[in-house]
């Protein structure tokens, strides 16, 4: 097989999972899977891993991981709903961003000065953004301005998810933003000689990341109704599942692409909202979930090595040539 | 010492030994055969193939292909447990201790069952016979209860050479021992030696004094670009000789200049002034439009991080680069590109390329702001042409701008790596090793191509490890020892290879 070929199955992969997901689910479930309510549902879920993805993709394709989304979202949500309930309803998604945002250039900051592993700093901020949240609520939930479930609303999500998604995916595919964190992925000393400036670079794709992460919490908090404790638990797995699911490549660099994030979270969401249909308990959903991530990051990072492998071929016969 | 034996029998045989490292022939069909009782120099310059050769007959790393046999046994080790069944002892160039166990321990480590007792080491009699050992090759008094980190590195160094001892080897290899031994340890060595190939021992020599490689080895082979050059023995061959052989290829200097005097224009275009970092001192000097600047040196006069910190992306404790055009200091790599100021790695596959992304996506990280419309978008179309302007201008094999970097030759590999700094049509040039790991071919090439340069009145630093490349295109040559530097030499005839190397030692 050559490298072609090789490159091919490895992007095709992650679009034939969703389409064997999908007609597993038509065959066992039809009517109620292809119903109004059923999309609906897969929209809900779809929405927050989307959002979140859309700035998880920057750290990601860096190489870095950034599993404190949970407690970002949050955090930022429960400062938001505070503030806002003073303030009033309209400061609460301004809120929320900004801190978000100051939260994901904090971590960006770390990871790129003090070249702290993103894994344990973003571990730290989770436990201890968690740990606020839990102290300024006391376990309570706190409720927000009832105006604010118009975020609820179908028609506003999918408007500000597109938004979202039309800007991030031009910053990802189209400026020095992404080109760059992909480069910091690829080889970051490269990219530092080549003239990144390697922090600032990490602080945006954190920022980015930490920035959506609030804009998720709003949705969140606006579907619930409030902010209750362990809100977003969980919340950067799913996201990470998603881009991975989309064949993201773990280790990041070039190979990551946009439509990746929106074929995995799609994949997830169908998934999720398939397997409820289904009956299945939830300990069995995470089971299947589980599996079919790793067989799809397996394929990945196999025939990603095969490809390395066939290309080294290539440059010994080329010099044996020479 | 120069007793030939020339009829003992062969204790160690290998034939065509290959080994690639994708595009880097490491070792590229070597023969070479070990008799017994005899003391066996390898030189070659670095990148030779040497240490590649004896990490192979160590068990370190597999050969590709080929075939190697002791005493008439077919011998293909997987590691250097295998290595040890044959009675190979080696000491390698990287130190391959474990700082965390004592002296003693570290002789014994992987052969420790001799004094193991149901699962447990009776260290008593380890370190008993541990010092009968080191007594017995003439080291008494050693401290092998200590800490293996607490130890200098000539003790380290020792101690490796006890540990290939114990196991009673038939052939000995040594990788730049000598290096770290004082004078009377040094005479102690030789003495073992002398001990262990009265005995039938066979012995390998690795080191970069030649004149001592000479004085110990009964002959020498020389290994250039991965292949063997011959065998020579030492008493029918000059020092002269034998550096003209490791140097081997006539070096073709059709593509070098005259030797004719520095012409540059009076127009200075840099200005360094008392530059210093952790490996190099109080740095001046004027660079001039249209000037070859060579910079060389040993391994630690630190021509290579002057290089980083001229481009910024090294830190600088004091002093200054400046601009002489727009009076800009150069305080960070932004800050170099900014102003035309390119810079070329050494390490072409960790720093400056990525090995896994396509020529495109090379090329345009060095060049992206010239792709950008709009204020802040990427064309892609402008990525497509400086692609294709970089595959056609410099000569990169291949059959599209999609390839990844890692189906590439060195050769091809640096003609990206160059040829996207180049493109840019920058004013000023930092080189470190440009013409480093790509054949001879390639070399030329960017010989005429830094000639070009010059012709254009560009402003190049050239730093070397290669003198007759320094030779054969420089005005001026900055000797640097110890991070100073200690001389400058004018082209003209005074730049010989000669008065270089005196000056560097």
């Amino acid at each position: 097989m050559n490298s072609r070929n090789i490159n091919l199955i490895k992007k095709l992969f992650p679009f034939f999972s969703l389409f064997i997901i999908l007609i597993v689910f038509t065959i066992m479930r039809y009517s109620m899977f292809w119903s109004v309510s059923n999309l609906r549902a897969i929209l809900n879920n779809w929405v927050p891993l989307v959002i979140g993805g859309a700035g998880l993709i920057f750290v990601n394709a860096q190489g870095s991981v950034d599993i404190s989304l949970g407690g970002t979202l949050a955090f930022s949500a429960t400062i938001a709903a505070i503030l806002s309930n003073s303030l009033g309803y309209l400061t609460f998604i301004p809120i929320a961003i900004l801190i978000g945002l100051i939260n994901g250039l904090f971590i960006g900051f770390v990871v790129g000065y003090f070249k702290v592993p993103s894994i344990m700093v973003s571990l730290a901020m989770m436990m201890s953004l968690s740990a606020i949240v839990a102290y300024i609520t006391g376990g309570q939930s706190v409720f927000i301005s009832p105006k604010l479930f118009k975020l609820n609303e179908i028609s506003v999500k999918l408007i500000a998810t597109l938004i979202v998604l039309i800007v991030t995916a031009i910053l990802f595919s189209k400026t020095k933003i992404g080109f760059f964190s992909k480069s910091i992925g690829e080889n970051e000393e490269t990219a530092r000689y080549s003239g990144v400036n390697v922090v600032k670079y990490k602080m945006l794709a954190f920022g980015i990341s930490g920035l959506l992460a609030g804009l998720a919490g709003t949705f969140t908090s606006a579907s619930i109704g409030g902010i209750i404790p362990n809100m977003g638990n969980m919340y950067q797995l799913q996201i990470l599942m998603g881009l991975f699911l989309g064949g993201a490549p773990v280790s990041g660099g070039s190979g990551t692409k946009y439509y990746q994030l929106v074929l995995g979270s799609l994949t997830l969401a169908v998934l999720q909202s398939g397997l409820v249909l289904m009956g299945t308990s939830a300990a069995i959903s995470a089971i299947i979930q589980g599996l079919i991530l790793l067989i799809v990051v397996y394929i990945g990072i196999y025939s990603n090595n095969k490809f390395l492998a066939l290309e080294t071929k290539r440059a010994s016969l080329e010099s044996l040539k020479e | 010492m120069d007793k030939i034996k020339t009829n003992s029998e062969t204790v160690f045989l290998s034939n065509n030994i290959k080994k690639y490292y994708g595009p880097t022939k490491a070792n590229d069909g070597i023969s070479f055969n070990l008799k017994k009782g005899e003391i066996r120099g390898l030189a070659g310059e670095n990148g030779s193939g040497k240490s590649t050769l004896i990490s192979i007959i160590s068990g370190i790393t597999q050969k590709d292909s080929g075939e190697m046999k002791i005493n008439g046994q077919l011998y293909q080790p997987k590691s250097p447990l295998d290595a040890h069944e044959f009675r190979i002892g080696t000491v390698v160039q990287e130190l391959g201790l474990v700082d965390g166990l004592t002296a003693g321990m570290n002789v014994y480590i992987g052969q420790t069952e001799q004094f193991t007792k149901f699962g447990i080491m009776d260290m008593k009699r380890l370190y008993k016979t541990c010092e009968e050992l080191f007594s017995y090759w003439g080291f008494d008094n050693f401290p092998i209860r200590e800490m293996t980190k607490n130890l200098t590195v000539e003790e380290k160094k020792i101690v490796e050479l006890i540990r290939a001892l114990s196991v009673d080897p038939q052939i000995l290899i040594l990788d730049e021992i000598t290096q770290a031994l004082s004078h009377n340890n040094r005479t102690k060595l030789y003495n073992i030696l002398d001990r262990v190939t009265e005995e039938g021992m066979a012995v390998v020599v690795i080191t970069h004094d030649i004149e001592e490689m000479l004085n110990i080895s009964d002959s020498i082979t020389v290994l250039l670009d991965g292949r063997v050059v011959g065998d020579y023995q030492a008493s029918e061959i000059t020092l002269d000789e034998l550096k003209q052989k490791m140097v081997g290829r006539i070096v073709d200097d059709t593509h070098f200049r005259p030797m004719d005097k520095p012409h540059f224009k009076d127009e200075i275009v840099m200005e360094v002034r008392s530059v210093s970092g952790s490996k190099f001192q109080d740095i001046s000097f004027d660079l001039h439009k249209g000037q070859v600047l060579g910079f060389c040196g040993l391994s630690d006069a630190g021509i290579h991080e002057l290089g980083e910190a001229l481009y910024g992306v090294e830190h600088r404790d004091s002093g200054e680069v400046k601009l002489t055009k727009n009076q800009k200091v150069i305080h960070t790599q932004q800050d170099a590109i900014k102003n035309n100021v390119s810079y070329l790695p050494k390490d072409r596959d960790k720093n400056a390329l990525m090995v896994n992304d396509t020529i495109k996506n090379n090329v345009s990280l060095a060049v992206i702001d010239e792709l950008i419309v709009n204020g802040f978008l990427i064309s892609d179309k402008k990525a497509n042409i400086f692609a294709n302007k970089v595959i056609e201008d410099y000569q990169v094999k291949t059959q599209s701008r999609e390839q990844i970097i890692r189906g590439l030759s060195g050769g091809n590999r640096q003609k990206v790596s160059l040829g996207r700094w180049l493109a840019l049509d920058n004013d000023i040039l930092i080189l470190d090793c440009p013409t480093r790991g790509v054949d001879v071919g390639v070399k030329a090439y960017i010989y005429t191509l830094l000639n070009e340069l010059k012709d254009q009145e560009k402003s190049i630093i050239l730093i070397s490890d290669e003198l007759p490349e320094l030779i054969g295109m420089c005005d001026i040559i900055y000797i640097m020892k110890n991070g100073k530097i200690v001389k400058e030499v004018h082209r003209g005839p005074e730049m010989i290879e000669e008065n270089i190397i005196e000056e560097m030692i």
